[in-house]
């Protein structure tokens, strides 16, 4: 639907910034340590991405699933409730927003299957349907969420970026939902930031004779009139998460989640 | 260096917001911060009503906020409608006095966890910010329901088309026709298609303005790009012969039907193509409107109900013959001359192919508002009107017994909930 970001809840209600975020973390912060935080940020989203695969859900649906997720943890701790029904709820509800709607059953069956060698999942789906009450009161009933794909394939065609190019930055911005910039910046700015990720790691494959192949991309980002210490900020963030999961390990994260939740 | 235009795109800051891009975040900051304290709270029983299950929250730790109380913070009048998924309540403010109108969500009984009607209703109204559609001011929560609070208007169409005294002059029906068609206009240029365009759901207040309601229905449509959509919207007697025909394939032109038909009931006072099912409603419109044959609507054949009901002797079209010159034996005081503006307009949109109806915007720009002289003042009149006029007071009044020559609503069994389309 045509409309302006500036005018949506998600720009006027949903764009944080770093200090709210750190103060949502305080009470988890009293276990264990912020990089211990970012690896249980990354399995739950690749928990979610698990069970979002076995649905077949658009990588859009995905996406939303973990900004709602997201959101709801900037005011609860992942100590004092069960991420594994949040993150099941938040995909139900993403999969009702984006018009791509499953029978809570099947929910609730997907997310068994993911996490059954991890601990199983004890809601059925009356907890599911109940919890997504209280999902939407966190939410604040502002549902529509805005995500970096559109501008992406936008700046990418204006700049003529071929296919390999496109995908380079198209996986940039899946991996940013693993940092908390969909909390902190508007989505284009995000798209940027991940065409200049791939402009200066040299993936972006110019068609001869395009924009991109003609003019000095430094030139072009200067002519954008967006916030570049912006940009920087959000990069920094994105190559920050590519170091904490070069040694990610699922076991390990596991032995974590299970410090964070019964360590007194 | 070559001058680089400007990037622009829906998304990007152009003009005004372009150096909005951090302040943004600093100016929210303050908003957002959260009482951690909240997070000690313990379940109180006060806070939830009893059919919700307790154990999944506590389990969870869930913090129960103590959030604002509706009814702590409006007094509710009484009931004034009753929506697809719940009751409507007049109500008060207790903080500034203004009138609201509560939505309230029905949250039990519902095993798909929050009605995805409702949840695209309030995805579309936080969208649609525009003086032709009836803006939601905030939502509330409270003990297992959810209250949309609307701004409130006095009447509802329905509601004063069916006043036993009250009757609107030409000038008053064609400035709310025309309203009614800038909120079409808007809703189809955001990509919306309603759904549900009736009477009951354009509510008029005293100062003569017209709002589009109830987005229970309605949906994001593509344009240029046809959708396997349900052929079960759209109250029976507002529903177009495509539909009527089994189409899953459709677009604006489903709302600009419905349109011409609240248009000629401006003139009629009444709903003219009044059927009691869909057979009936199709051929009630045939007798007016005529048959459809591939001459005049060449895609009809295609349609998958078409086969079925087909029909058996053609009929032409009396429209003109019926309406230029209208006298109704029921109600003598209705009987008007309708111009040749309104009549081509009305011809227009009603016209059995889709695809010859005009847009909204193309049908203001109709002689009928353009050339003909007739002022567009908005009705002050509706001031005089005491009481609030709503169909569903209305419908309660005639119950009552004082039942005169209208009749009662069409209203059939609409998309069921869990719906996917």
């Amino acid at each position: 639907m045509a409309a302006n970001f500036w005018t949506s809840s998600h720009s006027q209600h949903w764009l944080l910034d770093r200090w709210t975020i750190v103060q949502s973390r305080q009470e988890d912060l009293k276990y264990v340590s912020e990089v211990d935080i970012v690896k249980l940020n990354i399995w739950f989203c690749n928990l979610i991405q698990k069970l979002a695969k076995r649905l077949q859900l658009r990588q859009q649906v995905v996406a939303t699933a973990f900004v709602y997720f997201k959101r709801f943890y900037t005011k609860n701790s992942y100590r004092s409730t069960d991420p594994m029904l949040v993150m099941a709820t938040c995909v139900y509800l993403a999969c009702k927003i984006e018009e791509c709607p499953h029978h809570i059953k099947m929910i609730v069956q997907e997310t068994k299957h993911v996490l059954q060698d991890i601990g199983g999942f004890r809601y059925d789906s009356s907890s599911v349907a109940e919890f997504e009450f209280y999902l939407l009161e966190e939410l604040e009933f502002y549902l529509i969420v805005w995500h970096p794909y559109r501008s992406l394939t936008h700046f990418a065609t204006e700049l003529g970026i071929r296919e390999a190019g496109l995908q380079y930055a198209w996986f940039i911005v899946n991996d940013s939902y693993r940092t908390d910039v969909c909390l902190l910046y508007p989505p284009h700015m995000i798209a940027l930031a991940a065409i200049y990720i791939t402009v200066v790691l040299k993936h972006a494959d110019f068609a001869p004779g395009s924009v991109g192949d003609k003019l000095d991309m430094r030139q072009w980002f200067a002519d954008l009139n967006v916030d570049m210490a912006a940009i920087v900020e959000i990069v920094q963030d994105i190559l920050g998460i590519y170091e904490i999961w070069g040694d990610w390990r699922e076991d390990k994260v596991i032995a974590l989640w299970k410090e964070l939740k019964h360590r007194s | 260096m070559p001058t680089w235009p400007r990037y622009s795109y829906d998304g990007l800051p152009t003009g005004p917001a372009a150096d909005r891009n951090n302040t943004v975040v600093a100016a929210d900051s303050q908003a957002n911060v959260r009482v951690q304290s909240d997070a000690c709270h313990t379940l109180g029983v006060d806070n939830i009503s009893p059919n919700i299950n307790l154990n999944v929250l506590k389990n969870i730790g869930y913090p129960v906020k103590a959030s604002d109380e509706p009814t702590e913070k409006y007094e509710k009048i009484g009931q004034v409608g009753e929506g697809t998924y719940g009751k409507v309540y007049k109500a008060r403010s207790k903080v500034t006095g203004e009138l609201v109108a509560l939505k309230r969500i029905r949250m039990e009984s519902e095993k798909e966890g929050f009605p995805i009607t409702a949840m695209r209703e309030i995805k579309l109204l936080q969208k649609l910010r525009h003086k032709r559609i009836v803006q939601l001011s905030e939502i509330m929560v409270s003990k297992g329901s959810v209250y949309m609070v609307l701004e409130y208007m006095d009447h509802d169409l329905t509601g004063v088309l069916g006043h036993p005294e009250f009757r609107f002059e030409p000038a008053q029906a064609k400035s709310l026709i025309k309203q009614m068609l800038e909120g079409v206009a808007f809703l189809h240029h955001m990509g919306v298609l309603h759904r549900d365009i009736k009477g009951s759901n354009l509510l008029l207040n005293k100062k003569g303005e017209l709002k589009i309601a109830d987005f229970g229905l309605a949906r994001i449509f593509q344009k240029r790009r046809t959708h396997d959509y349900t052929n079960r919207v759209i109250t029976l007697w507002y529903r177009p012969p495509e539909l009527l025909l089994g189409a899953t394939a459709y677009g604006p032109a489903v709302d600009m039907w419905s349109v011409g038909c609240i248009m000629l009931e401006f003139f009629t006072g009444k709903p003219v193509f009044n059927g009691s099912d869909e057979i009936s409603q199709l051929e009630i419109i045939y007798k007016i409107m005529g048959t459809p044959d591939e001459t005049i609507w060449p895609t009809v054949v295609d349609l998958p109900w078409w086969e079925l009901m087909r029909p058996k002797q053609p009929l032409p079209a009396k429209f003109r013959e019926l309406f230029a010159r209208y006298v109704d034996y029921e109600v003598l005081q209705q009987c008007f001359l309708m111009s040749d503006g309104a009549l081509e307009l009305l011809e227009a949109l009603l016209a059995l192919d889709p695809s010859k109806r005009p847009s909204a915007s193309d049908a203001l720009k109709f002689p009928y508002f353009v050339a003909e002289s007739l002022d567009t003042g908005s009705p002050a009149n509706l001031l005089e009107i005491t009481g609030d006029w709503h169909e569903y007071e209305s419908k309660r009044k005639r119950k009552s017994g004082t039942s005169s020559a209208l009749n009662g609503n069409g209203d059939v069994k609409k998309a069921s909930v869990t719906d996917k389309r």
